[in-house]
């Protein structure tokens, strides 16, 4: 079985391991979709679990880019700046402080809704580039609630294509049953 | 609710289970909105069912939550994902029986058969928040007024439904919740040195109490043990402060187990210690005793109610303090009179008398199908909260 785990609110994480695990186990093959490595970084993949930061990818995006110099890179460049030589302790301190509870904050609360609305279909641009083109998934887990609106644009892309979608689950144990 | 149905289902033509699970996560309202709308697109063409305990059908639902809702918005979340999930048909069963009042009753009753009988089971230790919220309290007077009963599985709950709703008062009832007496445990305790605690590293249910009380013990005795069985807040502050008391070599944190795995783990260990401050029915302390093990509680509400009778049988209550004092003094009174001032038989037979598998299903069943005609297929939709 090749199954895609739909990952990208991180709020299941024990749930999306083991199930993982379960497949590999059983000889199948898994793709993570994350939205951010940090938000699992006290967790560990399976060996044989191919994690694919979303995230990551999306901030090639012109409009990220933008967010990321003017939000991050030009603040925290001036700090490094101002903070040279016995300062700069204090300026290390500063940036982590600014990226903590200014940058992070607007990143999260402003610009990412904004994102997600205006450019709503560059995200499955990017999961139909790097996730799906040339690879076929036999099921599709839907592991949290923020990885739904992704799953329905799967479907689509899929019927745009005229084939047969992937299972769609939100556990692999109930993968291979039919529709209810 | 995985016990309800394991114990329950048999008796039944055909036993299907809603299992509504609550996906919580930060959004805005607009993303709230995205989310409700792509569940309902997704659930139609989603694989969610699978065969479960007792010969039943469990078909998974998670349902969207934006975090910090009330329990009124919760309980709407739950009925509009049900009625997605349902295709907007109603639940195809003559009976239907909702696992506690809100959110799960409110989502039943709305996808219930008009004709179909309606049932609730009542357990959460929260129904005072719930009824503390007016809307919360409007919507589970409504889900009375369409019950044909309510199964409260203690008598505390009972009288605070009955304080609250005392029109309905003919309609609450008590049914305990169902365990388990199947498995016997292979060798009897014979010293009382391996502790566990099974439930949530929560301060309601005393548990730093307890990692004072096991510390205070092991200086006397340095071959007790200590596991705790659970997850919750204070996990990371517990594992600091065993380190502290030096005590972390015997202190073993075994986070989330499965039902079946926290089971066999009794079947291990010689003493459950559960000093929480309030339970309900206190599922755990009975599950203890069907696995062979005695106890150290609490008077915290349910456990003494379960243990009538059979007190000094079981274990040992303790007072509800906010210190290890009682604690550490109930271990010392229950080990010096271990084993022979126990007697685990008399009270795992009598707790399986009230609370095994056939005596809670004949229960159930008697509430389900009487008086419904003797043609009529016994066909009960379980619909729940978190299993």
């Amino acid at each position: 079985m090749k199954a895609l785990f739909l990952a990208l609110g991180a709020t299941r994480r024990r749930a999306v391991l083991e199930e993982a695990a379960q497949v590999l186990a059983k000889g199948g093959r898994v793709v993570v979709l994350i939205d951010s490595l940090s938000a699992w970084h006290s967790e560990f993949f399976p060996s044989g679990v191919d994690v694919v930061d979303i995230g990551k990818l999306e901030q090639r995006h012109l409009p990220r880019k933008l967010e990321a110099l003017v939000l991050y890179r030009i603040p925290c460049g001036l700090l490094q700046v101002i903070g040279r030589g016995p300062l700069r302790e204090l300026a290390r301190r500063a940036i982590k402080s600014y990226r903590r509870r200014i940058a992070d904050r607007v990143h999260r609360r402003l610009f990412l809704p904004l994102y997600r609305r205006v450019w709503s279909q560059k995200r499955a641009q990017i999961i139909e580039r790097y996730v799906l083109r040339g690879v076929s998934f036999d099921v599709v887990v839907v592991s949290d609630p923020l990885s739904m609106p992704d799953a329905v644009r799967l479907l689509h892309y899929y019927e745009q294509l005229g084939v047969t979608p992937p299972k769609v689950t939100y556990s692999v144990d109930h993968a291979t049953l039919v529709s209810s | 609710m995985r016990a309800m149905v394991e114990a329950t289902a048999p008796g039944c033509d055909q036993a299907t289970v809603y299992h509504c699970d609550a996906w919580v996560s930060r959004t805005t309202r607009y993303e709230d909105e995205l989310l409700q709308q792509a569940q309902k697109t997704l659930l139609p063409r989603a694989n969610t069912t699978c065969p479960t305990v007792g010969g039943a059908t469990l078909r998974y639902i998670p349902v969207p939550v934006q975090r910090g809702s009330s329990f009124a918005r919760l309980s709407e979340y739950h009925r509009a994902i049900l009625g997605a999930a349902l295709a907007k048909k109603p639940i195809d069963a003559s009976v239907v029986h909702a696992h506690v009042g809100l959110p799960s009753g409110w989502a039943a009753l709305h996808h219930a058969r008009p004709d179909a009988r309606f049932f609730v089971t009542e357990h959460a230790t929260f129904l005072d928040r719930i009824l503390a919220e007016p809307d919360a309290r409007i919507m589970y007077d409504k889900v009375l007024h369409r019950c044909d009963a309510l199964f409260a599985v203690g008598e505390g709950l009972r009288q605070l439904l009955i304080e609250a709703f005392p029109h309905h008062r003919d309609r609450i009832r008590i049914v305990p919740n169902p365990i388990s007496f199947e498995i016997p445990r292979p060798e009897p305790v014979t010293q009382l040195r391996r502790w566990l605690f099974v439930g949530g590293l929560i301060p309601r249910k005393g548990v730093q109490w307890l990692l004072e009380a096991f510390a205070e013990c092991y200086a006397d005795d340095p071959k007790l043990t200590l596991s705790l069985v659970g997850e919750g807040a204070l996990a990371d502050s517990l594992k600091e402060r065993a380190v502290e008391l030096g005590v972390d070599q015997a202190v073993f944190f075994r986070g989330a187990v499965s039902p079946d795995e926290a089971l066999r783990l009794m079947r291990e260990h010689d003493l459950l210690v559960h000093p929480s401050r309030l339970e309900t029915f206190g599922m755990t302390i009975v599950e203890a005793i069907a696995a062979g093990m005695p106890v150290l509680v609490t008077r915290c509400g349910g456990p003494e109610e379960t243990l009538a009778g059979i007190e000094k049988e079981a274990g040992e209550l303790i007072p509800v303090e906010d210190n290890a004092d009682s604690i550490v003094a109930g271990y010392r009174r229950l080990r010096a009179r271990f084993p022979d001032g126990v007697d685990l038989e008399r009270a795992r037979r009598v707790l399986a008398e009230k609370y095994g598998y056939p005596a809670v299903a004949r229960a159930h069943h008697s509430a389900w199908f009487l008086s419904v005609p003797n043609d009529a297929p016994a066909k009960p939709g379980l619909v729940g909260g978190a299993i």
